[in-house]
C-alpha cells in the first residue's frame, strides 16, 4: 500500500495551491502523459526516506517506503506505465490494485505541488 | 594551554577528510570509526557530512536536523528575496544554503540557523517594510545604535512557523579594519540562482570568494572553528581559472583584502597542497602568526590556542601597517560598544 504524502507542516497563510496544479489529476490524463518533479520541490534524501518542501507554499512531506521509490523513479520525466513497470521489476508479487494506488498516489503529489506534468 | 594528542589527532583527521573532499589527499581510511573527539571537531567545523554515511549510522540524525533548519531557510529566501524585487529593493542573499548548494550541489550540506539578506543602507528602511509585512520582528536586543551602525546588521525573529530568523546587513566589511566598498559592490555584482521555480540574487564568484576570506579571519578573530569557511574556499579556489585568480587579487587590493584574501589563499594551499607550502609574501606575517601545529588547530580548534594568536591576526591581517594601529582601536572601541549597549548606555 502507498501511503499518501504526510505533509509535516502547513500553515494558514501558505495553502494556497498552483493554479496550474488544479487543471486535471493525473488519472485523467490520456497514457503516456510525461510527470516529472516540480521545481518548486527541493528534497533531501535520507537513509529510509525523502523529505520535500514545497518553496511556493512553505509546506513539508515526507515519503518512505514504496512513496520514497517512486520519487527516485520520478527524477526522471516518467509515465505512469513507466513507473509501475519500474516498480513491478524490483517486487515479486503486483497487487491487482498497483495501477489505481500508484495513480491515487501521483495525483496527491501533483495536488501538493511536488509533481508537474510536462 | 597546550593541546592534547587527542585533539591533535582529531584536527589531523579533519585535515585528513577535507583533503580527501577536495580530491588532494591521501584517501582517508573509510573504514575507520570516527573517534568521539574527531566527531566533536567534525561538528564544531560543520564538516559532518565529509563522514562516510557507512562509518556512522547517526549521520543520518545529523542530516535530519539540518533539514529542519535548511528548508525553512530556503523557504524565506524565496519568499523574501520575491517581495523584495517587487519593491524594487536591491539584496543578496550571503552565507546561505543557496552557498552550499553552488558549492557542495546540496543545500542541505551543512545547517543555516538563519537568513542572512544584504541591501544598502539606503534601502534599510524599505527592506524593514518588507519585513515587517512578512511578519518579522526586530529583535529587541539589535535596535541599539551599536547593531545598526558598528556591526552593520540586525536581526528579525518571525511571527510565523514556517519562517527563520532574518539577519538584515547593511554593511559587509573586515572584521578588523575597513573594506571600502565591498558592500557596494557585492550588491553591484550580484548575479542571480536558480530557487524552487524562481531566482533570487547571490554574489559573483570573486565576491564569493572575498567574503569567503572575511569570514575565515573572522572566525579567527572570534574563536570559532573555520573549517567550514576554509572548505568553502578550497572548492571555490578549484574552480577559478588563473585569470579570475588574478583579478581577485587586484579586486582584493582595492579594496583593502589584499593580505586577509592572500592569508586565505594560502590557508587553502596549504590544505589542498601541503607538500608544496606556500608562497605569498603578502600573507607571510599572517602565516608566522599561525606557524607550525598551531596553524590547524587554531581554524579548527581555535578554543584551545591562547589569546596572542588574535593580537597577531588583527596586526598581520591590515594591508597597510598604518592601519594595524587603527584596527587594534577598532576592535578595541566595538568591545567597549558593545558593553556600553549591554549596559543600557545607547
Amino acid at each position: 500500500m502507498i501511503p499518501s504524502p504526510q505533509p509535516g507542516q502547513q500553515d494558514g497563510q501558505n495553502q494556497s495551491r498552483d493554479p496550474s496544479n488544479d487543471e486535471y489529476t493525473v488519472s485523467q490524463n490520456p497514457p503516456g502523459i510525461r510527470l516529472a518533479r516540480s521545481p518548486a520541490a527541493m528534497h533531501s534524501c535520507f537513509r529510509h526516506g525523502v523529505s520535500i518542501v514545497n518553496l511556493s507554499t512553505g509546506t513539508y512531506f515526507r515519503l518512505e517506503a514504496m512513496g520514497f521509490e517512486i520519487w527516485k523513479i520520478l527524477a526522471q520525466p516518467t509515465t505512469i506505465e513507466e513507473i509501475r513497470a519500474d516498480l513491478s521489476a524490483n517486487c515479486t508479487t503486483e497487487p491487482d490494485n498497483a495501477h489505481t494506488t500508484i495513480v491515487a498516489f501521483v495525483d496527491s503529489l501533483k495536488q501538493a505541488g511536488l509533481v508537474v506534468a510536462i | 594551554m597546550t593541546p592534547s594528542d587527542t585533539l591533535r589527532e582529531a584536527v589531523a583527521r579533519a585535515v585528513l577528510l577535507m583533503r580527501d573532499y577536495a580530491g588532494r589527499g591521501v584517501q582517508a581510511d573509510r573504514g575507520d570509526t570516527v573517534t568521539p573527539a574527531a566527531w566533536r571537531v567534525l561538528e564544531d567545523n560543520r564538516l559532518l557530512n565529509l563522514c562516510d554515511p557507512a562509518d556512522r549510522t547517526d549521520i543520518d540524525r545529523h542530516r535530519e536536523a539540518i533539514w529542519s533548519m535548511n528548508a525553512p531557510a530556503l523557504y524565506t529566501i524565496a519568499q523574501l528575496s520575491r517581495r523584495l524585487a517587487a519593491d524594487e529593493i536591491p539584496h543578496v542573499f550571503i552565507k546561505s544554503p543557496l552557498l552550499t548548494h553552488a558549492l557542495h550541489g546540496d543545500p542541505f550540506f551543512r545547517m543555516s540557523t538563519d537568513v542572512d539578506v544584504l541591501v544598502s543602507a539606503a534601502d534599510r528602511t524599505r527592506a524593514l517594510r518588507v519585513l515587517d509585512a512578512l511578519g518579522f520582528q526586530l529583535s529587541a536586543a539589535c535596535r541599539t545604535l551599536f547593531w545598526r551602525t558598528f556591526m552593520g546588521e540586525q536581526h528579525l525573529d518571525p511571527t510565523r512557523p514556517d519562517f527563520l530568523t532574518v539577519d538584515l546587513h547593511t554593511m559587509a566589511r573586515h572584521p578588523a579594519g575597513y573594506a571600502p566598498g565591498l558592500t557596494r559592490s557585492i550588491l553591484a555584482g550580484r548575479m542571480m540562482t536558480a530557487l524552487g521555480d524562481g531566482h533570487v540574487p547571490v554574489p559573483n564568484p570573486s565576491d564569493a570568494f572575498l567574503l569567503g576570506a572575511v569570514y575565515l579571519l573572522k572566525s579567527l578573530l572570534k574563536y570559532e572553528p573555520a573549517g567550514s569557511h576554509l572548505l568553502d574556499l578550497a572548492v571555490m579556489h578549484g574552480r577559478l581559472d588563473p585569470e579570475r585568480q588574478q583579478s581577485i587579487t587586484a579586486l582584493a587590493a582595492a579594496r583593502g583584502l589584499k593580505r586577509t584574501t592572500a592569508f586565505a589563499r594560502d590557508a587553502v594551499r596549504m590544505l589542498l597542497e601541503p607538500e608544496i607550502g606556500t608562497a605569498s609574501r603578502d600573507a607571510a606575517p599572517l602565516r608566522r602568526a599561525l606557524s607550525g601545529d598551531e596553524f590547524w588547530i587554531r581554524f579548527l580548534a581555535p578554543s584551545e590556542c591562547g589569546p596572542l594568536g588574535r593580537v597577531r591576526c588583527i596586526a598581520a591581517s591590515c594591508d597597510r601597517p598604518s592601519d594595524t594601529l587603527k584596527a587594534v582601536g577598532w576592535d578595541t572601541g566595538r568591545w567597549l560598544a558593545r558593553h556600553a549597549a549591554d549596559a543600557g548606555l545607547f
